[in-house]
Parts: structure tokens; sequence; C-alpha cells
């Protein structure tokens, strides 16, 4: 195992990329390791809140935010704030909730509630 | 018929389609022509491993290979499944040398459907273990301090059950 490069190494992990709890113990083998479990791992996060209203009113306060920049000091953005703004967030055009919501509703494009990071 | 030279200088003389399930062996034929008599190096592969990669290519002799661009199509988020036919299991129920030696060889050879084989092999011996036990079956040192362990463990707390 240890004289297998790395390429191999990640194509063996690949297998398993649908299976959290052994990417989590993958990820804690050695380091050649840990990069590719890593990878499948997070390769996709929900951002929580999971209440929908939350996070579209959060959405909301900082475009409004992001409007009145320079009249202000304290309409300055932060780093997370910027970052939100240029997100995908804001190109979703619906999204439901499995958990909250009794059946899947869809909300419509007036804004962007949560989005999925996709990594590589 | 084609002749194979291993690394240990052994000769091995078998039929184009069953050589050509190698594409690296497929590509040397289409660029040296057809009439060459000469003995096709192979410089990375032993005697003992060919004689089992030959023993998968002969089986499988027939089979549609996969598509040039199979690898760039193939999708990681593509359901994997670690299947693995009855035939392909009982061939691949070797020691760990040799299935890493396959794996190797399968990857050097470029035969993606042994390849995949040893890979599913590989990962259905470390599924359901624990980091510990995946060290001691391949003999994998452990490289993480303590801190960065608990550090990662943490961290993994975040990832998203599927």
């Amino acid at each position: 195992m240890s004289n297998l490069p790395q390429e191999l190494i990640d194509r063996i992990i690949d297998e398993l990329s649908n299976l959290i709890e052994d990417l989590r113990n993958l990820s804690l083998v050695c380091r050649p390791w840990l990069r590719r479990a890593r990878y499948h791992l997070f390769r996709s996060i929900t951002l929580g809140p999971r209440d929908l209203k939350e996070i579209r009113e959060h959405y909301a306060y900082v475009k409004q935010k992001a409007s009145r920049r320079g009249w202000d000091p304290d309409d300055r953005l932060s780093f997370e704030e910027e970052k939100l703004l240029r997100s995908p967030l804001a190109e979703i055009h619906s999204l439901h909730s499995y958990s909250y919501l009794p059946s899947q509703t869809r909300y419509p494009s007036s804004g962007a509630y949560a989005y999925y990071l996709q990594s590589g | 018929m084609i002749v194979l030279k291993t690394s240990d200088n052994e000769t091995f003389t078998v039929e184009r389609d069953v050589a050509e399930r190698s594409v690296l062996i497929k590509n040397m034929l289409d660029d040296i022509g057809e009439n060459s008599e000469q003995a096709i190096p192979l410089p990375n592969v032993n005697s003992s491993v060919l004689k089992k990669v030959l023993e998968y290519c002969e089986h499988h002799r027939g089979e549609p290979l996969p598509a040039a661009d199979a690898d760039t199509s193939q999708d990681d988020t593509r359901k994997r499944t670690t299947d693995i036919s009855e035939w392909d299991q009982k061939f691949i129920t070797v020691d760990q040398e040799m299935l890493f030696e396959i794996i190797l060889a399968a990857n050097y050879l470029d035969i993606k459907s042994l390849l995949d084989v040893g890979c599913k092999t590989v990962a259905n011996m470390i599924k359901g273990k624990t980091p510990e036990e995946i060290r001691k079956l391949f003999n994998i040192v452990n490289d993480f301090t303590p801190e960065e362990e608990a550090q990662i463990k943490k961290e993994n707390e975040w990832a998203e059950d599927r």
C-alpha cells in the first residue's frame, strides 16, 4: 500500500465516495489519505440556519446594507457579508427544505436562501 | 501473435486481441505496425504479475472496451458500485502484495476494467473499518499528531450525511 502512487490511493478512496462514515475513517488513516477523503466529505455543504425565512431575511439585510454603502461607516460590510453577496447564493432561483416544511415547498425567485457549495 | 517481455526477461506469446485489452500495448502495436516481430518490453511488470494479468485479459477477450473518454465522463457524484462479478472476485482473491502488484500493472498497462476490479477490492477491504484497523491491515504508519487527529475529527463533524 505504501508504494502505491497518490493517484491510485485517490482512486481507491473514490470508490467509497458516498459512504460518509467510511470517509471519516479514511481521513484519519494518514496524511496521503486525508485530502481525497475530505474532497468527498465536503463536496456538498448546506448552509445553516435551516429556517429558510431566517436565511432570506439575513440575505436581504446584507443586500440592503450593501446598497447603502458609502453613506455611513456602520454600513461597511464584513468579510463574511461580502462573501455572501458574491456567492452563488444570488443565482439560486428556488429552494426547498425537507426538514421544516410539511411537504416540499418551493419558494419563488425573490432572492436566495441557501446554496450548495460545490468544490472541484 | 504478439510477444511480450517482462522485467525479469521472460517472454509471453499471446494473441493480439488478448494483448490489446491493454490500451498501452494496443497503442504500441498501432505505432510499430502489423509486421513487427519484435518483443514488446514491459519493464514495469514481472512475469508472475503478467501471467495473472493475461489470465484476466484472456477471460475478458472480446468484451467491448470502455470508450477512450470514459474516464473524463465518469462523474465523481455518480453512484459507485462496489460489486464485482463472480469470476473477477475469484480471480482477484490473491495475497495483498499480488493485489497491489495487479493494480499497479493494470494502471501501467491501462486496463481500465482490471484497475476497477482491483480498486474495488481494496475499497471493500477498507469498508467498515476503523482508521487503526485500516493502518494495521495495510501496514500504514500514522503520521498525524494526536492534536491533528483531534482537529480532523472535530472538523469531520461538519460533513453531512448523504
